[in-house]
């Protein structure tokens, strides 16, 4: 959903070189996004009282030195310092050229798939899913290899840029991802020609032959349309498997979903993997979650609004999975995906295993600033049931299972394993065993 | 064409009632006749709302159509693009929605009451069986309109504020907290595009604003008094399979089934002083006790007529009911509870006296001092679980709420004069009078049945029928009273 979003605050118009001097029209936009942001601030944030900041106060001191600012550095950094007094994420200034490094127009257009699904590690784009039939299986890829390039298009001055832009967010990982995976596409049929570099340090070209997008088309209002798929399976016969690319296009995935519960009544357990789900409808989170939950007036959390609040409760199914429930997560995994996640562990109901999640539950937008950076703020609070919010703090796992290239060029999955571990035998994987399984 | 007749008629009215505010009842009035009056109202039997909805500012549209049928049938399908539908209805007891997205849910509490209200037909000329008080509360210009603003109090749910046009004597805009099962949304709904349906204006645009999100509704067609099959109106299997499933309040952990009597004997000194008896039924997703007593104190008579509490599944109050007689002083209290207040109504002979009192949403409902079988619904909420101290709100009826702190001592062998039981023992405080801590013990068996009561600060000792009072033991002589102190001042 972050990366939708961004999407549609892509502007045209030519970057603006950072240190560059600014022209007097320039420092007039950078002095009006100044106002632009205080008073978004000022009338949206949950907040009224600001978290006890005198922001009048913050405005008076800010504003002299955006007026002396002389280049779009010195003015974003006024903005990041006034945004910094709040001590949140999701209220960023994204500057304006990085969003062409990282969804910018010049990349390739289309919704043709390579069926690989990719994690940044040690600055390497790996590949850590190859998805049956696909593109990438046809063509022999194997997880753990790293892209190092994709087409034209080499992945390492994209993936340095966005980890400085992203140095201190938590959505470092989830834009590493977006920012790989937007280089990998095409058209159904087109040819993509990708350069890996294998287990043995060795440079392999593959050229896939895109596929068409999985899943069903959806739209819901003004984000932009998205393909949403939800694969289900049983993993030995006897564990129940869902992972689904997004909380969108209810009308298809619940169904879907439904029938994945329901037919795993007698189930040994039940795997929810929402590694690279960036989230969508929050509501969604609910509905999921009274398929484990049987006690009426549970609830996932609360979410604070400025004028009142929403208790994200659950309404139980009328049939209910009651056995072990497992959740799989990383940092990839936001918004919807953590409120999920988080609930189902603050009630004690879901055990989660992988990384820390992205920590960017906030509903937020994003818009455009009049000098053209990006403007990111968050419109209300989320406290999950445990008491604590998952802005900024994310959901940690109760397992932590580190990924390693080693793992997957063994085609491990170490949360996934542990997960299975602890629904076949009842015994969790520590940490150290986990790593103990990685050859 | 009569309504405009009507809002014309209606004119000379609002002129006048620009000097002093009406009475909120006579608006309320005025809003069934510039509508198209009672009959016009009672012309209709069922009707069918064909509308659009649209999410403001988010893109999201969809349409909407309404079934309504006498006397409190309602049934809403709704569709809305890249989410799906979602429908909700009422037969008129049972109160449900179901959304691709959350699936099915029967509702309760509050908001079932008020989605049972909501689905009552002609509601406007049914106002006085809808709200208990209406008042005149000012007025307020609504988008440039100046009008009466009218706050209605209803059975149950949180107190409406109705904004009606001074001049034309319409409904303009709704503002009410909506309960909701994502909690109590404040919402604004803003009526317009007034259209004569039949005889009887209604609006054809709904603006809502809720939670920083505004929903507009247009209704593009109303049929009048078409033949809808009962079966839109019946529940929905996956409704009817969630109502068989057992409340939480039936499982064993919460205690002794569903129904259930009691027959209280009320002791003080060793004197038989009142008797109560009271029934408990959990049905519709409510938990009702009834009870009524008689007690002798010294001269004076006091007949408990009828004694109810009404909760949700959560044991959150809904309404309760006290009438009493002593000598020849009735006392009736009719209490609504909703929105974090208690709503009380007393009969005296110069009419009904309203008080509001703030109570906790979960308050337990008493009396004092009488009756105390009210300690039952208390009764049922005490864990076993722990023997860390549990605290609870009590309500006096009519009164103030007051802290309850209770603690579960574990199993007593308690003998009575005709058996020994083994009874779980419970102590609690309750400071029923400023500056009066009262201690109360009270044993309940393992189906949450109230044994015994005993308050000794107060020399009250309560048995349920079937358990007799020991004998008091012989009583020793009395000390000697002390001199008084000739020295004292």
């Amino acid at each position: 959903m972050i990366k939708r979003w961004l999407a549609v605050c892509v502007i045209a118009g030519a970057a603006i070189a950072m240190g560059a001097a600014l022209t007097p029209q320039e420092q007039a936009l950078n002095e009006k996004s100044f106002e632009y942001v205080w008073t978004t601030i000022r009338d949206k944030y949950w907040d009224p009282s600001i978290g006890g900041l005198d922001w009048q106060a913050v405005h008076d001191e800010l504003k002299p030195k955006m007026q002396k600012a002389r280049t779009m550095a010195e003015a974003r950094a006024v903005l990041e310092e006034m945004l910094g007094r709040l001590h949140l994420t999701h209220f960023e200034i994204i500057p304006e050229d990085s969003y062409w490094d990282v969804d910018g127009e010049n990349l390739p257009r289309g919704d043709g798939e390579t069926g690989l699904d990719i994690r940044v590690l040690d600055h390497q784009a790996l590949v850590t899913q190859v998805d049956r039939g696909s593109a990438g299986e046809r063509e022999g890829v194997r997880s753990g290899w790293e892209v190092v390039r994709a087409g034209k298009l080499p992945l390492a001055p994209a993936i340095r840029k966005v980890e400085t832009v992203y140095s201190k967010s938590s959505l470092r990982e989830l834009m590493l991802r977006n920012a790989v995976l937007s280089r990998m596409r095409g058209y159904p049929g087109d040819t993509l020609e990708l350069e890996f570099r294998d287990g043995e340090g060795r440079s392999v070209i593959r050229k896939l032959r895109l596929d068409s997008p999985r899943g069903e088309y959806s739209k819901f209002g003004y984000l932009p349309g998205s393909y949403v798929w939800l694969n289900s399976e049983k993993l030995g016969g006897d564990t129940g498997y869902v992972r689904f690319n997004m909380f969108l296009d209810p009308a298809h995935l619940m169904p879907r979903f439904a029938d994945a519960v329901k037919s795993c009544q007698e189930c040994r357990g039940f795997i929810l993997d929402l590694r690279g789900n960036p989230g969508g409808i929050g509501a969604m989170a609910m509905g999921m979650a009274g398929w484990f939950v049987s006690k009426p007036g549970e609830r996932l959390g609360t979410l604070y609004l400025r004028e009142s609040k929403l208790n994200f409760s659950i309404s139980p199914r009328p049939e209910v999975f009651t056995g072990p429930l497992a959740i799989l997560v990383d940092g990839t995994s936001a918004s919807t995906s953590e409120i999920l996640a988080g609930g189902l562990k603050d009630l004690g109901r879901a055990r989660i295993f992988g990384l820390p999640t992205a920590a960017a539950a906030l509903p937020s937008a994003i818009e455009k600033l009049p000098n053209g950076d990006g403007f990111q703020y968050a419109m209300a609070n989320y406290i999950s049931e445990g008491g604590k919010p998952l802005e900024g703090l994310g959901v940690t796992p109760d397992v932590v299972t580190p990924l390693t290239r080693a793992a997957l060029l063994a085609g491990k999955d170490p949360a996934l394993d542990a997960a299975l571990e602890w629904i076949r035998t009842g015994k969790l994987q520590t940490r150290e065993a986990a790593r103990r399984g990685v050859p | 064409m009569r309504n405009l007749i009507l809002v014309c008629l209606a004119l000379p009215l609002a002129a006048r009632a620009q000097d002093a505010p009406p009475k909120a009842e006579t608006i309320l009035d005025r809003y069934v006749e510039v509508t198209g009056g009672a009959a016009a109202y009672q012309k209709r039997h069922s009707v069918i709302e064909k509308g659009t909805i649209e999410m403001v500012g988010r893109g999201v549209k969809g349409d909407i159509t309404n079934y309504m049928a006498e006397p409190d049938k309602a049934y809403s399908v709704m569709n809305l693009e890249g989410v799906g539908q979602m429908e909700e209805g009422s037969d008129g007891v049972v109160a449900w929605e179901r959304s691709v997205i959350q699936g099915p849910r029967v509702k309760d509490g509050t908001e079932k009451t008020q989605a049972l209200e909501e689905s009552i037909f002609n509601a406007p000329i049914k106002w006085r069986q809808l709200y208990t008080k209406v008042t005149v509360a000012g007025s307020e210009e609504v988008n440039g309109e100046d009008c009466w603003k009218v706050e209605a109090t209803p059975k149950s749910g949180n107190v409406e504020t109705l904004f009606f046009s001074k001049k034309t004597g319409l409904q303009l805009k709704r503002s009410a907290v909506q309960v909701t099962q994502m909690g109590d949304i404040p919402a604004e709904a803003f009526l317009s595009d007034y259209k004569d349906n039949g005889g009887v204006l209604e609006p054809a645009t709904v603006r809502q604003r809720f939670a920083g999100q505004e929903m507009v509704i247009h209704i593009d067609s109303t049929d009048l008094n078409p033949e809808i099959p009962a079966s839109k109106f019946a529940l929905p299997a996956e409704i009817q399979q969630l109502l068989k499933k057992p409340s939480p309040a039936e499982a064993p952990a919460a205690g002794s089934g569903t129904a259930g009597s009691g027959k209280l004997t009320v002791y003080m000194n060793g004197i038989k002083m009142a008797t109560e008896t009271y029934t408990f039924a959990s049905s519709d997703g409510k938990y009702t006790w009834t009870g009524s007593g008689h007690a002798q104190m010294g001269p004076m008579e006091l007949d408990i007529e009828r004694y109810r509490i009404v909760t949700d599944e959560k044991y959150h109050p809904l309404e309760a009911e006290l009438k009493t007689k002593m000598g020849q002083i009735a006392r009736e209290v009719k209490t609504t509870f909703a929105g974090g207040k208690a709503h009380n109504v007393t009969e005296t002979p110069k009419g009904p006296q309203v008080k509001v009192d703030d109570v906790s949403p979960d308050a337990v409902i008493m009396a004092f001092p009488l009756p105390v079988f009210p300690l039952a619904a208390l009764a049922r909420r005490i864990s076993f679980k722990t023997g860390d101290p549990q605290e609870f709100h009590a309500y006096l009826l009519g009164q103030r709420e007051v802290p309850v702190t209770v603690k579960y001592l574990g199993k007593d062998s308690v003998e009575f004069a005709n058996q020994t039981a083994q009874l779980n023992h419970v102590s609690g405080n309750v400071e029923l009078q400023a500056g009066q801590p009262l201690t109360v013990d009270l044993w309940e068996d393992d189906n949450r049945r109230i044994i015994r009561i005993l308050a000794p600060s107060h020399h009250i000792d309560v048995y349920q029928e079937g358990y007799e009072p020991k004998p008091a033991p012989p009583e020793t002589p009395a000390a000697p009273e002390p001199k008084p102190d000739p020295e004292a001042k």
